[in-house]
Parts: structure tokens; sequence; C-alpha cells
């Protein structure tokens, strides 16, 4: 079948260096964390065109790969007993069903050039999504274990996954975010939520960890203490709490663990 | 890297190989230096933007229209922008009160 793609025309061959490296899991730098994420948004933009009729990228991979699939993987990944460390398999699998699924639509022709950046594309954002539910349900699992009283969207009804925030602790909007999509969001909206939940890589201790990003009122109203730090300066203090500047807010990064703790007292003290 | 390197121009095979690796990666937390410095990097590359949209007078109030497939970083609501903690609410100035009194 005829397939025939046109990427943007703002698509440059940095771009295309880009979607390699990462694809090669190389290590990116800040300024390539942001091209990277812009590189995806413009692809979004790239267009498939078979027998007359063109979709965009972003169209073919919500049709084809995030509604078919969603949903069921979502499903599978609460039934996980250890869902952080299960559901890398679990999204891998259906992962790998993605060019599959792609060759069965029609819209993919592994003999044409550029083909492989729809491929690119659809694997990107959906590994993105995957990660941050497996993320948000291992959120959820250790806020029950350690007490925390909270309403959580339902993450298995598609309507509730589009709510603008993830779950309410004492009354505060709060949502779960991988460091990647933390970025994209700071990057494309405003940062309105009382509390971002997310994960950073800690290079001293040598592993991830959670981290909570909020409003300073929620940091005061749980009492935590806290020194100002420049943007450039906080990752110094981390995973100590730390005032930044952020589009004219000011917020406050705190270990979850730190968090959670103030959180619980607070809770209890106000119950 | 030359464009010969560049994953399209790459045997089918190795093309595989790289795909496979990539849907089994685990989380790649970004670590916490990068983190905050692109963060500081999109507050520094942050451009002026500009949303047009389009409004209409409804019963003496002016409701706001936002563009169709356009992502808002905010909400509209009749004649309120909610943007984070602030709601901008217009109120229009009857034609008769804004004129200029003239003796």
């Amino acid at each position: 079948m005829s397939v025939k793609i046109s990427l943007p025309t703002t698509f440059t061959e940095r771009h295309r260096h880009i979607v390699e490296q990462y694809i090669r899991d190389a290590r990116l730098n800040s300024t390539e964390w942001q091209d990277l994420l812009k590189t995806f948004d413009l692809l979004a933009q790239a267009r498939v065109q078979v027998k007359g009729e063109t979709r965009t990228f972003a169209a073919i991979h919500q049709t084809v790969v995030q509604e078919p699939i969603a949903s069921d993987f979502l499903s599978r990944l609460l039934q996980l007993a250890n869902p952080e460390q299960e559901g890398i398999p679990l999204k891998a699998a259906y992962a790998r069903t993605i060019t599959d699924r792609l060759l069965k639509s029609g819209w993919y022709n592994l003999d044409i050039r550029y083909s492989l950046y729809l491929r690119a594309y659809c694997i990107f954002w959906w590994d993105s999504f995957a990660k941050g539910y497996i993320f948000e349900v291992a959120v959820y699992r250790d806020l029950r274990r350690a007490g925390i009283a909270f309403v959580a969207h339902d993450i298995t009804d598609p309507e509730q996954r589009h709510l603008s925030f993830d779950l309410l602790v004492s009354n505060w909007r709060g949502d779960v975010k991988t460091s990647t999509y933390f970025l994209e969001a700071a990057r494309t909206r405003v940062l309105q939520h009382d509390f971002y939940i997310t994960r950073l890589y800690n290079r001293e201790r040598r592993r991830s960890v959670w981290a909570v990003i909020m409003q300073t009122e929620v940091w005061a109203a749980i009492d935590g203490e806290v020194e100002t730090t420049e943007l450039s300066q906080t990752h110094q203090r981390f995973p100590s709490a730390s005032h930044f500047y952020h589009r004219n807010r000011r917020l406050v990064v705190a270990a979850y663990e730190v968090w959670k703790e103030k959180l619980l007292s607070y809770q209890q003290g106000v119950e | 890297m030359s464009v010969k390197d560049m994953f399209e121009n790459r045997s089918p095979e190795e093309v595989e190989a790289l795909f496979d690796n990539w849907a089994g990666r685990t989380f790649e937390d970004i670590p916490s230096d990068t983190f905050f410095a692109t963060l500081e990097d999109i507050e520094t590359q942050r451009l002026p933007q500009c949303i047009d949209m389009e409004g209409e007078i409804v019963e003496d109030k002016l409701v706001f229209t936002p563009p169709k497939d356009v992502p808002l970083p905010f909400t509209v609501r009749d004649n309120e922008i909610i943007l984070g903690d602030y709601t901008i609410r217009v109120h229009l100035q009857s034609i008769d009160d804004a004129m200029p009194t003239v003796a």
C-alpha cells in the first residue's frame, strides 16, 4: 500500500539526531531534554498519507495505539502486586505490539523512509503514558500503606484520566508525573496544582528519589522548614527542602518521604 | 554523528534491536541537576506567547470563545479566564458610563 510521510518543514537534522540519541539510550543534558520534548511535540504534526487520506502522527497514535490498549494495560497494572517492578515488563509487552498494530492499520510501511519516526513517536508517548501510570499506581499504594487519607481518580475510566488533577489530599489538588512529564508540563503549561509528585535520579545516592514539588502554602501548612535557593542551586540541596522560583511562582521541592511524614502528622492533627 | 548514523539509515536488524531495547527500558529518571537545569532553561528561554480569542456580548456580558484545537494554559468560563490562582473577570462598562461627560 502506498504510504507517504511528510515531516514538518521545521523538523531538522538536529531533531533527527535527538530522536536517534534517545533511542540509543544516550545520556541527555538539559538542553537535549528540552530539545527531545520539542522534537516529539513537533512530530505530532507530521502527516501520513494513504490512498488520499491524511492523518497526523498524533491522530494515528491516539486511534491505533493509545485507545485500543490503554484501559486494558491499566486494568492489568492495578492487579500487579508490585506495580513499580512488574509494570515495566508489562508496558514493554504492549510496546512490542505497536509495530504490528501500525502495520495492520495500514498507516505504516517498513519500506518507507521516515516511517520509523511514526513508530518512534508512538513508542515514545506509549512509554511515557505507561511509565506515568506505573509510577502513579506505586505512589497510591505507598500513600495507602502510610495511612495518608486521599482520593484518587479512577485510572481505568478514560473520562477520569482526563481530569486536570490526579488526586486530592487534604483538599489539595495533586498530580503524579515522571520527571519527563513534569518537564513537559513546566514547558507547556502553568504549574497550577498544589503539589506534584515526581521522581528524580540522585547521582550521589546512585538511585531514584521520589520528590514533591509544591506551592509554598502546602509546605507551610504541613510545617515544613525550608531555605530559599536559586533554581540552578536547588539540586545541590535536594533532597533537603528548598524554595525556588519558576514562572514567577515560589515553589518548594522536598523529598517525598519527608513530605509524606509531615502530611501524615498534619492529617492526624487536623482530624 | 553523521547522517549515516541516523536510525533510518541503519540495517533492519539494528533498528529492531534499538526499538526492542527501548520498549523494555525502565524509568529513566532525570538526574536532579539536569532536571533543575532544564527547568532553568525553560525559564530563561520562555518567550512571550499570544493566544487570539474571540468574544461576544451576551446579555451585557463579554463571553469569551476559546480557540478550538489549541491547548490552552488556562481555563475559560464565560467572562472569566482562570490562570493558576488568578481569575480574571471582565466587567463591561456600559457605553453611557464610559462616555466622558460634556459640559
